[in-house]
């Protein structure tokens, strides 16, 4: 026997899952372009139907479940392409900076200012008792030793800078960890339902794919829906306890500074960070390889540009040696003495500053005035083999092809990263929109959804109208007899 | 392909941003009008343009010490040339006062402008190039001649005039005046014609003269053949120069007529995306319901 009020059960389960779908369909509508939010679906299921003599009664509708849509692999893909991005970004920006720093092609870079040094050179060979041409050796001198200075000192500054940038990406790192160690803790309580926490979940997957571009992970999900995250050779987040990274910078010699996986709890180091990609490794590679190598590459080009220029001009003879007993003289002396020439260890003799009829254009000693062919022979030290020593003594490159090929090096790095960076970038594009065309909302579709969850919300009214007054019609108009 | 208003949204800003990048890259470098603005747009291509560069400082160091050099020669000519005449004077003179029939006392004023004559060829002696002595070797600083005494060296002051050509400049006293010891002959020939030694006058004298005057005329012959070297490495160096700067343009220099067109279609596509990406975006089907 079927109960008077069946009916309206059913069309009360058909209103509220309805309600329900549109609500949901709000919902996507209303995250549209949260970033990392994931559309969501309700499933709705046929309720389980009733025996009666006449055979099985449907019993309306029920939802089952509110999905999340969204596919995992596209999520490990993309996490795996992220890196390279991260670390190609990383590079591109770096070796933006370095190609502004060195100026080249340019009439003001290293190649300009060593040409004028050897050029003053040849001229004052050609009149070797004017005294202008004297200052101008010594100025083209300090313009050069100046250079190399501050390039180098820019490049150091470069590498600091770098240290504050890892510095940045090691506590985003940590507060990554600790958002993701919450929400896992979250996620579980939430989902001891049976349902799924949609929402967090999307947080939660955001954060990880954020770190996926800084470090390498790898993410698993546990029984329980945590997240174990491995990255850099250390367990990041297991279910409650997340790895703290610890940067130490040392602001004297930036290649120094170490990064260290620390005990959140004891604050005791447990291991060095392992690299193998994301910016954290960009940032290392930058400042550990290229633009130390330029920095000894410049180091090289002036130890040895100081070495041959002493090495001729304390041999000969400046003015003020007309006795030919006064000691020759080092053209370019070291700021500190106790270390070896570098880049910023390199200066012009200040005797010679104070006094140019020092400079030593003369072979001779006594000095003959008229005589040149120190200078001329410290002017031919431009096209002479001093650099890159094959074997003791001998050499295979001038001072300008030496500068040359490391210009070119930094040119082919820098154009390389930047195709490396244009590609990834378009490769993680595409990963993320094929993971848009399963996850990403449509308005269209969200309308079409809600036109849908309407009307049927509407029939589902009507149904019940109607049973109102079929209900209307037995208990208040059938007979009047018992009134 | 299931495409969300996000796809195209981002689709959308990626080649907005792309041809904006590109039109901005294009007008840097008509700005610039550099092919080559920072190493990585062509690294072959940069080393080539340091290397031209540095080709091309050294190509205008090399004009300047070949222009110096030919300053200093033509000096050198000029005091050579004007040594030449004084001794063409020295020779008529001394042809002069060997003839039998001249009194003493007109032998004794010619022999007062010897005197004169000679006075002359030692100032000459100490002629200077912008204050350099030109005889001195490379002692330029110190008179060559001075008191009866020669203070000059015998060295070469070499100029580079191309890599690794290095041309002497100058010529030395020892070249010009003690080969065929000049004023000696000058001398011993001032005391003849004192003397009234018609002998040695007509006869050695005038001999030894002749060797110093061809002496001084092979080295103005030879002051002449170095100008001469000089003004064809001066006109090399210049062609070099601008065989340098042309295949400098053709390295770093920008195509314009090229990059206008670049620059035009590249507008154009960007207009285009624009005006494409203004269509795209707007309609949903939220537009369309009532």
């Amino acid at each position: 026997m079927r109960s008077t009020f069946y009916g309206l059960n059913i069309g009360l389960k058909a209103l509220q899952a309805q309600q329900r779908a549109l609500d949901v369909t709000s919902h996507n509508i209303a995250n549209a372009n949260t970033p990392g939010y994931t559309r969501q679906d309700v499933i709705m299921e046929a309720a389980p139907a009733f025996l009666t003599e006449k055979g099985y009664v449907g019993a309306g509708v029920d939802i089952t479940e509110i999905r999340r849509l969204r596919d995992e692999f596209l999520d490990v893909q993309i996490r795996t392409e992220n890196k390279y991005l991260g670390e190609w970004e990383v590079r591109s920006n770096v070796l933006e900076k370095l190609e502004v720093v060195i100026n080249e092609p340019s009439d003001s870079g290293l190649r300009s200012v060593m040409d004028e040094y050897w050029a003053a050179w040849q001229q004052l060979s050609t009149d070797p008792s004017s005294a202008a041409n004297r200052s101008v050796v010594i100025q083209r001198g300090i313009d050069l030793a100046d250079l190399f200075n501050q390039t180098d000192k820019i490049l150091h500054e470069l590498q600091a800078d770098i240290n504050r940038g890892i510095q940045s990406c090691v506590n985003e790192i940590n507060s990554i960890a600790r958002q993701v160690c919450d929400l896992n803790d979250q996620i579980i309580k939430a989902e001891l339902s049976g349902y799924s926490a949609n929402d967090l979940r999307d947080r939660r997957d955001l954060l990880v794919e954020n770190l996926s571009k800084m470090i390498p992970v790898q993410v698993v999900e546990d029984r329980f829906g945590a997240l174990e995250i491995t990255a850099g050779g250390a367990t990041l987040v297991a279910n409650n306890y997340y790895a703290v990274m610890k940067f130490t910078d040392d602001p004297v010699e930036p290649t120094r500074a170490s990064l260290q996986w620390s005990d959140p709890k004891s604050g005791s180091v447990v291991g060095d960070v392992r690299l193998n990609g994301g910016s954290l490794q960009g940032y290392v590679v930058m400042r550990d390889r290229t633009i130390a190598a330029l920095r000894s590459d410049l180091s090289q080009l002036a130890a040895r540009i100081a070495e041959e220029v002493n090495a001729l001009h304390s041999a000969g003879s400046g003015l003020n040696n007309t006795s030919g007993s006064e000691p020759g003289l080092d053209f370019f002396v070291k700021k500190d003495a106790g270390l070896p020439f570098t880049a910023s260890n390199i200066q012009v003799n200040q005797e010679l500053v104070a006094d140019p009829n020092k400079v030593a254009a003369s072979q001779s000693s006594p000095v003959i005035p008229g005589d040149g062919s120190n200078a001329l022979a410290i002017a031919g030290l431009k096209n002479k083999l001093t650099m890159n020593q094959a074997n003791p003594g001998e050499y295979t490159a001038t001072f300008d092809e030496f500068y040359q090929s490391m210009v070119a090096g930094l040119g082919i790095e820098a154009g390389e990263a930047q195709r490396m960076l244009d590609n990834q970038n378009l490769l993680v594009e595409q990963l993320q929109n094929q993971r848009e065309a399963i996850s990403g909302v449509s308005l269209d579709e969200e309308m079409v959804n809600m036109i849908r969850y309407q009307h049927a919300y509407t029939a589902a009214a009507r149904v019940i109208n109607a049973m109102d007054e079929m209900l209307e019609l037995i208990v208040n108009r059938l007979g009047l007899v018992g009134r | 392909m299931r495409v969300t208003g996000n796809v195209i949204c981002n689709n959308l800003k990626r080649n907005l941003s792309n041809n904006l990048r590109s039109l901005a890259e294009m007008q840097d470098r008509m700005a610039s009008l550099k092919a080559i603005r920072k190493p990585s747009d062509n690294p072959a291509g940069t080393v080539e343009s340091l290397r031209l560069s540095s080709r091309l400082k050294e190509c205008k160091q090399y004009q300047t010490n070949a222009g110096n050099a030919i300053s200093w020669l033509e000096s050198t000519d000029d005091a050579l040339g004007n040594l030449t005449e004084i001794l063409n004077r020295a020779y008529e003179l001394t042809v002069y006062a060997a003839n039998g029939t001249m009194t003493p006392e007109d032998r004794q004023a010619i022999a007062d402008e010897m005197q004169q004559v000679i006075g002359e060829v030692e100032a000459l002696a100490n002629a200077t190039h912008s204050d350099r002595y030109l005889f001195g070797g490379t002692n330029t600083r110190q008179k060559p001649y001075e008191g009866g005494a020669w203070n000059a060296n015998t060295q070469s002051i070499y100029y580079e005039i191309s890599a690794g050509v290095l041309l002497p400049v100058n010529l030395t006293a020892q070249e010009v005046f003690l080969e065929k010891d000049l004023l000696g002959t000058l001398q011993s020939i001032y005391g003849h014609m004192a003397a009234g030694d018609l002998d040695s006058l007509s006869g050695s004298d005038l001999e030894n003269l002749q060797a110093n005057i061809d002496q001084v005329l092979s080295c103005r012959a030879q002051a002449g053949a170095r100008l001469n070297r000089l003004e064809m490495t001066m006109d090399r160096l210049q062609d070099q120069e601008l065989n340098f700067t042309t295949l400098q343009t053709n390295v770093e220099g920008l195509d314009i007529a090229r990059a206008v067109v670049d620059l035009q279609t590249q507008e154009s596509v960007y207009e285009a995306s624009l005006s494409v990406g203004a269509r795209v975006i707007l309609p949903t089907l939220v537009d369309f319901l009532s």
